[in-house]
């Protein structure tokens, strides 16, 4: 219970209202300068954990690369053709006259007995290459339908053949 | 629910500071560090809730509650610090009132009563906030204020006539 009246202690507020109260060694600005201070220390290892991050994947992927194996070589089967096994057409199970079969028949001029086939042979292995019954009636004097039927140039030919042999 | 501002900071600290600093003054002697942490606090809310006085006024307390328990072991010397002229006001020309008699009128009061005048006069809490601070009843909280305000009133020794000449 109040010993004054309202109007009294109304007075006494405004009069007390009128004292301002000290901030004392309240420093503005050292408060703002730990607020900033605080402000960045909420974020500050974030991007240092990141570039850790980042660096240690890097070097993660750099040890996999050295430590990875080099390319295995690759081991092929590759037949070379030889040169007696063209001779004989009856080796049709060699593998060599398996693979050359393609190779005649994707070339146009190796026709068997044709010039440009036996061009093409002596000029590969020689005149050695050149089967002997290569030129049938060779000795009967023939008409020659053409510059290669020719005996006269032919003819020098097998007669080295023959003589090497 | 709004985000603090600087510029919302700034009008609070202008406010606020002072009269924070003296209702923190009740309880411990470096106040200033209990506001100031108060505000840190304050700035480091994600949200901040319209009522932000009342919020400051109770953070300040439970700091200062817990500063003073941890200095009152420590403290040997509580006359001495009592003795510290330690200003609570500034000036105070022009009110009629002496800030020391003031101050001196303020801590001779009960607890409870120099806590809802400071809250109420200078905080600009209402008697609804100062009850919820302080954990009593509406009613409660302005029967000691008026009970404090009486108290000072004497002891300050103005009568009746002086104030109703000012007014």
């Amino acid at each position: 219970m109040s010993n004054f009246p309202e109007r009294e202690l109304t007075g006494i507020e405004s009069t007390l209202r009128g004292l301002v109260p000290s901030t004392g060694d309240f420093d503005r600005d050292r408060l703002f300068f730990r607020a900033g201070q605080n402000a960045l220390g909420k974020g500050r290892w974030t991007w240092p954990l990141i570039s850790a991050g980042l660096a240690g994947l890097a070097g993660t992927l750099a040890v996999l690369l050295a430590l990875q194996p080099g390319p295995v070589p690759i081991e092929r089967i590759v037949y070379v053709q030889s040169p007696k096994e063209t001779s004989s057409p009856n080796q049709t199970d060699s593998p060599s006259a398996v693979d050359l079969q393609p190779l005649q028949e994707r070339t146009p001029v190796a026709l068997p007995g044709s010039y440009l086939r036996l061009r093409d042979q002596v000029l590969r292995f020689g005149v050695e290459a050149l089967p002997e019954a290569a030129f049938p009636e060779m000795n009967q004097p023939t008409r020659p339908t053409s510059v290669f039927d020719s005996h006269e140039h032919t003819l020098p030919i097998v007669e080295s053949v023959k003589e090497q042999s | 629910m709004s985000g603090m501002t600087p510029d919302i900071l700034s009008r609070l600290v202008s406010e606020q500071a002072g009269a924070l600093v003296l209702y923190a003054r009740q309880w411990c002697d470096a106040p200033e560090d209990v506001v100031q942490d108060a505000f840190l606090k304050l700035m480091g809310q994600t949200a901040i809730s319209d009522n932000v006085v009342p919020w400051l006024y109770r953070v300040v307390r439970n700091q200062a509650l817990t500063v003073s328990r941890s200095n009152r072991r420590r403290r040997r010397h509580e006359s001495a610090a009592a003795a510290k002229k330690e200003p609570w006001f500034e000036g105070g020309e022009g009110t009629g009132l002496d800030g020391e008699a003031t101050t001196e009128g303020l801590r001779g009061l009960p607890p409870e009563q120099r806590e809802v005048i400071i809250a109420h006069l200078w905080g600009g809490l209402t008697f609804e906030q100062v009850a919820e601070l302080v954990g009593c009843s509406a009613s409660t909280a302005h029967r000691w204020y008026m009970a404090g305000l009486s108290s000072l009133r004497e002891r300050l020794g103005q009568s009746c006539r002086t104030s109703r000449n000012e007014s």
